[in-house]
């Protein structure tokens, strides 16, 4: 009799779990739609936004010693004198096959200053990252636990202020003051010059990131000198943008630790250690969706830091445009930045329903 | 209301306190800090360009030679009103948005849901734009005015708002009392405004500081790259900027000050924000005194009808005591005592409250950090568990102690497997190959009476019934045919049905390996068909002990007789 | 369809709540139909109370919410006092609910934790167009008679204990004086002594207002305290149907059989009955067209397992839904 029950149970069960397997490609699809029109709308509103900057280009362009036919004749050029809708049209002919303008302010072509100028963001980003999770991860989990050890002690108590402080200090005031403490006075670390000192050379372009070129063509004073160049940055965003993570991670752990399957964990006898992992395991979860966002702030945030470091990273790149109204550029950067945030969401919302067998559909109420 | 307001500054932390000071001094400086100030704040002095702090300029002046301090006094004034307003619109149009987005998406219509679908979809392509640039743009297109700068800053907010409200009211829509609102008559539109959205004020309150915060950080950023607010007028973050290029070269004061200033600004809001939403939480005002309508004469007379202690007992417990670690804190567990010999059955009965689970953690040393026990003794046999090396008490439990908790879905870990759990637990103990560790589980399973145990092992708590849950629980207490089994409300949550043949199992088994039983439960059904002896608890003591058949008999105590009664049909 | 034969027409003046062929279907997915509630029917008189039992996944639940239209139901037709309710929609849906009440499970989580008590009873009153005079005093009237005193008028949820908490629940299902108080499970998360204390409250304001109950509880024994009829559901079905003492006694379905077995009463003198039915409930997801409880009947026949069995006056007010409904003993 139970048999019968048992079997026609796990035969649903296997459907269920069918139709989960089944979802998940059809909801990437479905995401991915939508991401279409979305872009097209970021990019329009930003198109139409940035029409509105102040200043006439054209004008901007040849000074204000140029005589008006000329300053007419490069409007036309420009397809300044069509209406927004038209000019939207032609900006989106000419980005889908590539080309994305030109900088006038800059002069050059902005498909490679973007080429030359990403792979900085995503350095900075990456490291950023990577620190964070290499440092204040494991810190967050350990200092969760109650445990009556002198070391953890010790860390909870360094640890404690970290996070409200953290997210009450502005990025760009923490760079200013690293400055201030190991190039002005103590003169460890190299000033805000960007990435490299005056007196080193760049390694031939690969991939556009210092170290990696460097590596790549075996120069290590470059790779040294890169090096030494990306501390303060880095340690500026993981400090400030790991704050949230870290909030976020070490009271998800001390939920989980507090939780009835603690408890029996405890009661079967397991390791502390086994205790802990499988907290985190739990404690994960939210965590991932955490860090989708601070990637997010990373990109927005990036851009104080590498002015402020001179970085010649995609940030300053925006920054500068802005300042000067320099159309190309600023829609270029708006739409890669945008592009990139819809896929961290997307990628977060999976990592999050892979890892969680109780989440039941994609993405659900974050 | 003032008497929260003071009981809450109770509560707080020394530091917390100081800042919360430091948040008022704040809010002064916003309203009066431009009449405060000793010097001018906009006027230039190139004489005194750069001096550093001294008597007659305590922070030092700027490379305008106005003085430093007068301009700090002024600039939260211009900081703090464009964030706050700016987060205020946010909320105020956010917060309703959330709701009627939330409200359409919960009526799992067609129409709505495709409605509340695209607005969403909307708010993520707002919320895509980098928002320091979009900032910017704003500001740029729009003119830098303050005005422009606050509705640049609303517009970005906003979307965050939107969605936490969103997803506050999602949760609480499922909650009785919004059921219980709308039963009671009200439209679904006003069970989401006048019930609901007042209940998601806490989240909306903590959010509401981090933004201030936020947007202070942000007013302070566009300045500094020259595209918010313009010198003349005194703001932290063009004070910063100013003071960057003369930062590097040695000459700190002019970036420095401001900079702290805007860090403890923004700082002293999060801990507003902390505080408050302490303050917001429901609390019982006066509280709730033991009030079931029975007799609560817990006085220390000796506990009725003991039975003489068992010797040889497998678990002897002596006076037990277990307080909160507060000073003058009334305690959990007082005088317990009791003792269970090799084999038998104990049922521990009480009503909710009365310290049975903590009891049962007590005996396992899993009371949690905030108790502790005071004095008594519990005895494993021979040992003193209550002083045991952590370790020592690690391996007895599974191989000699085993416990289930109550509840068995939530016991299990929520994202392991079965058979993870079961690898986990075999583990613990002893080295055990995966395929071992398989075999092993499965005939665990089989002995529990699960069918089909090789397609259960792969399961996740969340997929079994309650009573397959129980199950699993209990082939992972007797796996290793311990001397005591600990069972903290083992049927609890079950079905009537499941919970004979869950009882019966744990019957049979316990009995095949000899093992002695601690049942606590709060059923007077399960005490009088699977025990040999009752123990009745109430307000942290036992007040009776008894064999089984003498307790239902001819109960002595008073509440045992209430007790009683109230379950007769 | 059962037939009323002995003297209909008398019988339908007292009826108050008629539910006709309820049946609730939750879709879960392309090809995935949960069946909450398969063809429900069931009468409750006026003043007397219908006890609703069964186990988790037999539906009882949603067929109260289904009968208060807090749940719309997927087939099947309500009327109350020989008005079809099932129809209604916006202002005159909530006219209705000042006739018909809830009370729930969780004492605690039903309250709104923001409001007193007093601004959780005058509400019922507000919303149904009471003025100021009348709300005062008939606040205060039912307060009293759920046994609260008035200086709890200010106290918020969280100053309750759960047993008057739930009073509360009780007070603010009852102020609006509705003909029909659906309880679903009100006294599970209670302890036995206050379930025993709130049972009488709720017997004593049935005999002073002539309010009808829907009592739904997993506990037999306190249904069969409170109830005059019984209905007993599993799987969604309502499997047999008759007044208290009568399934008390002798029942005719295996599944009742089951479940009054299952009861250990806290006496050690009164052996638990051997007859307890192996397994556990089957999914109601996609339910194959036979009898529900074919997987796990100690007395079923082939016949059982190719159609739902239709309900059988066994006699008069006593109906069951197993075929071999006189074998129940045998096995």
């Amino acid at each position: 009799m139970s048999t019968q029950l048992d079997v026609a149970a796990s035969r649903v069960l296997r459907r269920v779990r069918l139709a989960h397997a089944l979802r998940l490609p059809r909801y990437i699809g479905r995401r991915i739609l939508f991401l279409v029109p979305q872009v097209l709308l970021i990019s329009f509103i930003t198109f139409a936004l940035v029409r509105l900057l102040p200043g006439d280009p054209a004008r901007f362009q040849l000074g204000p010693l140029a005589p008006e036919e000329a300053v007419e004749a490069l409007r036309r050029k420009l397809h300044l004198d069509l209406s927004i809708p038209q000019q939207y049209a032609i900006w989106l002919k000419h980005t889908l096959s590539g080309d994305f303008g030109t900088s006038w302010s800059q002069g050059t072509d902005v498909g490679e200053d973007l080429l030359q100028r990403i792979p900085v963001t995503l350095e900075l980003i990456f490291l950023s990252l990577l620190v964070v999770f290499i440092v204040l991860v494991p810190l967050a989990i350990v200092t969760a636990s109650l445990s009556r050890n002198w070391a953890v002690w010790a860390l909870r108590n360094v640890t404690f202020g970290y996070g409200m402080l953290a997210g009450a200090l502005p990025d760009f005031l923490l760079a200013l003051l690293l400055i201030f403490i190991f190039y002005t006075n103590l003169n460890l670390l190299p000033g805000p010059e960007g990435r490299l000192g005056i007196l080193d050379t760049a390694p031939p372009f690969v991939t556009g990131s210092i170290l990696i070129d460097a590596t790549i063509a075996g120069d290590w004073s470059t790779f040294w000198s890169g090096a030494w160049h990306l501390v303060m940055p880095v340690f500026t965003l993981a400090f400030v943008y790991g704050a949230p993570v870290f909030k976020m991670l070490r009271s998800q752990m001390e939920i989980a630790l507090d939780a009835e399957y603690t408890t029996y964990g405890e009661a079967l006898g397991l390791a502390p250690r086994t205790i802990l992992a499988r907290a985190a395991r739990v404690a994960a979860g939210s965590t991932v969706v955490i860090v989708g966002t601070v990637i997010m702030f990373l990109l927005g945030g990036d851009v104080l830091v590498e002015s402020v470091f001179n970085m010649s990273g995609l940030g300053q790149y925006a920054v500068q445009a802005i300042v000067t109204a320099d159309y190309a550029p600023i829609q270029a950067f708006v739409c890669f930045a945008a592009i990139f945030t819809m896929l961290v969401y997307l990628a977060v919302d999976l990592v999050h329903f892979a890892m969680d067998p109780r989440i039941k559909v994609v993405g659900s109420p974050t | 209301m003032w008497l929260r307001i003071s009981s809450t500054l109770r509560q707080l932390p020394l530091w917390q306190l100081v800042f919360l000071a430091l948040f008022a001094l704040i809010v002064v400086l916003t309203a009066i800090g431009p009449d405060l100030a000793p010097y001018s704040t906009i006027n230039a002095c190139p004489s005194d360009r750069l001096v550093p702090p001294s008597a007659a300029h305590w922070l030092g002046t700027d490379d305008n030679g106005i003085d430093i301090l007068s301009r700090l006094l002024a600039a939260p004034r211009t900081d703090v009103v464009i964030a706050v307003i700016a987060t205020a619109i946010s909320v105020l149009l956010g917060s309703p948005l959330g709701v009627v987005i939330a409200l359409l998406e919960s009526r799992r219509r067609g129409g709505s849901t495709v409605v509340a679908e695209i607005a969403m979809r909307l708010l993520e392509v707002i919320q895509a734009f980098p928002v320091f640039v979009f900032a910017m743009v704003l500001v740029a297109v729009f003119g830098g005015t303050k005005v422009n700068i606050i509705a640049a800053i609303a517009f970005v907010n906003t979307p965050v708002f939107v969605r936490l409200v969103r997803s506050d009211v999602l949760s609480l829509v499922q909650r009785p009392f919004a059921e219980a609102a709308r039963a009671v008559g009200n439209s679904e539109w006003r069970v989401g405004f006048r019930h609901i959205l007042p209940n998601a004020i806490p989240t909306i309150l903590v959010q509401l500081s981090v933004t201030i915060g936020f947007a202070i950080l942000l007013t302070a950023g566009l300045s500094f790259v020259g595209a918010g607010v313009k010198p003349p007028t005194p703001e932290l973050g063009s004070m910063i900027a100013s003071g960057a290029k003369f930062l590097i070269i040695g000459q700190w004061w002019p970036a420095v000050f401001p900079g702290i200033a805007l860090g403890l600004i923004v700082f002293s809001f999060g801990v507003f924000g902390e505080v408050m939403t302490k303050f917001m939480e429901p609390r019982a005002i006066r509280s709730a005194t033991w009030r079931t309508g029975m007799t609560t004469e817990t006085d220390d007379a000796p506990v009725i009808g003991i039975v003489a202690p068992t010797t040889n007992a497998i678990l002897a417990v002596r006076d037990l005591e277990v307080t909160p670690l507060q000073p003058g804190a009334s305690p959990l567990l007082s005088g317990v005592s009791f003792s269970l010999g090799a084999g038998e059955r104990m049922a521990i009965v009480g009503e909710s409250g009365a310290g049975k689970s903590v009891l049962v953690k007590a005996v396992l040393g899993l009371l949690p950090a905030q108790l502790q026990v005071n004095s008594g003794q519990v005895r494993y046999g021979e040992v003193d568990l209550l002083n045991l090396d952590k370790s020592k008490l690690r391996s007895l439990r599974s191989k000699h102690i085993a416990a289930t908790l109550a509840n068995a879905k939530s016991q299990l870990h929520p994202l392991t497997t079965v058979g993870g759990t079961f690898a986990a637990a075999l583990a613990a103990h002893q080295k055990v190959s995966a395929p071992e560790a398989r075999r092993r589980s499965i005939e665990l399973l089989r002995m529990v009476g699960m069918n089909d145990p090789e397609r259960r092992l792969e399961a996740y708590p969340h997929e079994l019934s309650g009573g397959m849950a129980q199950r699993v629980c209990i082939a992972l207490a007797l796996m290793y045919r311990p001397r005591l089994l600990i069972a903290d409300e083992p049927t609890a949550g079950l079905d009537v049905t499941v919970q004979r043949q869950v009882l019966d199992l744990m019957e049979k088994l316990a009995r095949e390996a000899g093992t002695a039983q601690l049942i606590v439960t709060s059923d007077l059904g399960i005490a009088a068909h699977y025990c040999d002896k009752v123990a009745v608890m109430q307000a942290g003591r036992v007040i009776e002990i008894n064999e089984t058949r003498a307790f239902f008999d001819a109960p002595v105590h008073p509440y045992s007789r209430q007790l009683l009664d109230s379950v007769r049909l | 369809m059962f037939g009323w034969n002995t003297a209909t027409i008398g019988v339908i003046m007292t009826v108050l709540l008629e539910v006709r062929n309820l049946t609730k279907v939750f879709s879960l997915g392309p090809g995935a139909d949960l069946v909450a509630v398969r063809n429900a029917s069931l009468t409750v008189d006026r003043g007397e109370t219908l006890g609703l039992v069964g186990e988790s996944g037999s539906g009882k639940t949603t067929l109260g919410r289904c009968i208060l239209r807090l749940i719309e139901p997927t087939d099947g037709s309500v009327f109350l006092s020989g008005n079809k309710i099932t129809g209604l929609k916006g202002k005159a849906l909530r006219d209705l609910r000042s006739r018909m009440q809830l009370v729930f499970q969780d004492p605690f989580a039903s309250l709104n934790p923001r409001l007193t008590v007093a601004q959780t009873l005058r509400e019922p009153l507000m919303l149904h167009g009471f003025d100021r005079s009348q709300r005062k005093a008939r606040t205060a009237e039912i307060l009293r008679q759920v046994g609260l005193d008035q200086s709890m008028f200010d106290c918020y949820p969280l100053d309750l204990t759960a047993s008057e908490q739930q009073r509360v629940g009780i007070a603010r299902a009852l102020v609006t004086r509705p003909e029909l108080v659906v309880l679903d499970e009100p006294t599970s998360m209670l302890d036995p002594s206050a379930r025993a204390d709130l049972l009488a409250l709720l017997q004593r304001i049935q005999r002073e207002t002539g309010t009808a109950y829907v009592f739904i509880s997993h506990d037999l024994t306190s249904v069969a305290r409170i109830s005059h009829r019984i209905a007993i559901m599993y799987l969604g079905h309502i499997i047999e149907q008759a007044p208290t003492e009568l399934i008390m006694g002798r029942q005719h379905h295996p599944y009742s059989r089951a479940l009054l077995s299952a009861v250990l009463f806290a006496d050690p003198r009164r052996a638990p009955s051997p007859y307890v039915i192996e397994g556990e409930i089957p999914t109601a997801i996609n339910p194959k067209t036979e009898c529900p409880l074919y997987g796990r009947c100690p007395i079923r026949e082939d016949a059982c397992g190719e159609a739902v069995p239709p309900m059988i006056e066994i006699r008069p007010e006593h109906l069951s839904a197993c075929r071999r409904w006189d074998y129940v003993d045998a096995a």
